[in-house]
């Protein structure tokens, strides 16, 4: 039983206007679906997705008048967001230059070309080249031409202080593989284990760099909340949701997100995952051409709906 | 008189100065500190401290929340004193009030709604599952004071055999003109115990707190 990919990452804003104006606007990815957290309905939940709402594509948020996350190991570290070819990321460190925001030198890492920024509120990204492979839906209304958009997501870099439990998770229980190992910067740089899944590909790993000497992150502005795996079908989220809870581990059960369908545990390094369905996906409640222009609300918050507006800050 | 002041406390995660926000669990009536204690495990949160308030015999008064409150005194007053200590000194002890938490199941649920009542202020999330403000129908709700946005959730099953869904929502209504962002959420049809979607919800408000915002008024 395989996962397929990377799914969605969910990271924290405490600016939605800025956090929407610089996904859209600059990184020129498309609003699917703007929604709130189901668990607290107080916070918007934003998903940034490609033209389409493709699983493996959303980059979401949660929008919470938070701090800046403090950084440090047992949480998400980077986030990877992929593009076609090397021209593309000559194009990209070119258009963030003139938004204002520092990129650092087109450098190899992982034998891929990776080019580094931080988004607004600090949030560590890397375009990354994946060489065009597999499909891409791209928006059309989007500010950035076709061939640069953003492809999806993927490598995720996680931070744990120490490898063992986490990889005896990853492999034995997720049945990811792993299957290489690069230095981050310098020689003497942390070590970063690369696990794969399914097809493998920048889509479909999981970077896990050790750290042992850092101290724990917190929650916050900047930072990253939680990184979902997918499962594609139905009968394998079944036997997902069977694993985990005979697994020992501390799992939340199944959940229905209305969009997908999610189990959520923390691996031994702390850090939150979550593995979410490819379907129903985000057409399930606005049509294709209106994805992400009203207030989408899942039909057991929707008797809400006056009350939820109400303490929503209007975007 | 104050029967729950010299009652056992029970910890579970980092100190409350080495932590980055403290939850105060506060157990129903007939069990014990050791039973809520376990949901802090549960919520699997890093960083949360854990307190938890043991009642003397296992209750923190003698009826039902809806009797005549001088029915259940002095250890009405005694319980409320008892959360006021653990406010004040974690508040001593240099913990802001916006990452303290407090979370109460049933009798521990009314026992928290009523504090906040009468102790407010910018707490950094309350959860009362399955419980409300304590009072016969009818007690007047006159509480001085602001809860400054303090997030509160209230979670009950309905029909509930101790709860009434009515007072839930009059605790509602009563929070919230005192200042709380008030999210309730009914339950038909489940038993009296804390279900998966209240826990769900009490670990986002609690990432919240843990997160923190450094502006927040204390």
């Amino acid at each position: 039983m395989q996962l397929a990919g990377i799914h969605h990452l969910t990271a924290i804003t405490a600016d939605a206007p800025g956090n929407l104006a610089f996904y859209t606007q600059t990184l020129g990815m498309r609003l699917v679906k703007k929604t709130v957290n189901q668990d607290d309905v107080s916070a918007y939940h934003l998903f940034y997705a490609d033209g389409k709402g493709s699983p493996g594509t959303d980059l979401t948020f949660f929008d919470w008048p938070a701090a800046p996350e403090r950084r440090g190991t047992r949480s998400i570290v980077r986030t990877g967001l992929r593009v076609a070819d090397e021209a593309s990321l000559t194009w990209w460190a070119k258009r963030l230059t003139d938004h204002g925001i520092a990129v650092s030198d087109i450098v190899k890492r992982d034998n891929r070309s990776t080019l580094d920024f931080e988004d607004p509120e600090g949030q560590r990204i890397s375009l990354v080249v994946d060489d065009g492979v597999g499909e891409a839906h791209p928006w059309q209304d989007s500010p950035v031409a076709v061939e640069h958009q953003v492809r999806g997501l993927g490598p995720i870099v996680i931070s744990v202080p120490d490898l063992e439990p986490t990889s005896r998770v990853l492999t034995g229980l997720m049945e990811m593989r792993q299957a290489r190992q690069y230095t981050h910067a310098e020689a003497t740089g942390p070590t970063t284990y690369v696990y794969e899944m399914g097809d493998a590909g920048p889509a479909a790993e999981l970077h896990v760099r050790v750290e042992p000497d850092l101290p724990r992150a917190r929650y916050g502005a900047g930072g990253v909340h939680h990184v979902a795996f997918r499962t594609p079908t139905f009968d394998d989220y079944e036997k997902w949701a069977e694993r985990l809870a005979s697994s020992g581990i501390n799992a939340s059960g199944p959940v229905d997100r209305f969009y997908f369908r999610s189990l959520y545990f923390r691996e031994p390094g702390g850090i939150l995952f979550e593995i979410a369905t490819d379907g129903p996906g985000f057409a399930v409640d606005e049509s294709a051409d209106t994805l992400g222009q009203s207030l989408a609300l899942p039909p057991f918050l929707e008797p809400q709906r006056q009350q939820i507006e109400a303490n929503l800050k209007p975007l | 008189m104050h029967p729950h002041a010299d009652q056992p406390m029970l910890t579970a995660g980092p100190s409350p100065e080495n932590a980055d926000a403290t939850l105060v669990l506060v157990h129903g009536r007939g069990a014990d500190a050791q039973s809520i204690l376990a949901l802090h495990r549960t919520l699997d949160l890093s960083n949360l401290a854990g307190l938890a308030p043991q009642a003397a015999n296992h209750t923190w008064y003698p009826n039902p929340f809806l009797a005549e409150i001088e029915t259940n005194q002095p250890y009405l007053d005694s319980a409320l004193k008892r959360l006021a200590e653990i406010v004040d000194d974690l508040l001593s002890r240099g913990v802001p009030s916006h990452r303290i938490a407090l979370l109460g199941f049933s009798q521990g649920a009314c026992l928290t709604s009523e504090f906040i009542a009468r102790h407010p202020r910018r707490y950094g999330a309350v959860m009362a599952l399955t419980g409300g403000l304590i009072g016969p129908p009818g007690t007047s709700r006159d509480y001085a004071g602001s809860l400054e946005s303090t997030p509160v959730f209230l979670g009950c099953n309905d029909p509930d055999a101790h709860i009434p869904f009515e007072r839930v929502r009059e605790t509602e209504a009563v929070l919230s003109r005192m200042g709380a962002v008030v999210e309730v959420r009914r339950y038909p049809g489940l038993p009296h115990t804390v279900n998966d979607d209240e826990l769900r919800v009490c670990r986002a408000m609690l990432e919240k707190v843990l997160a923190g915002d450094e502006e927040a008024t204390s």
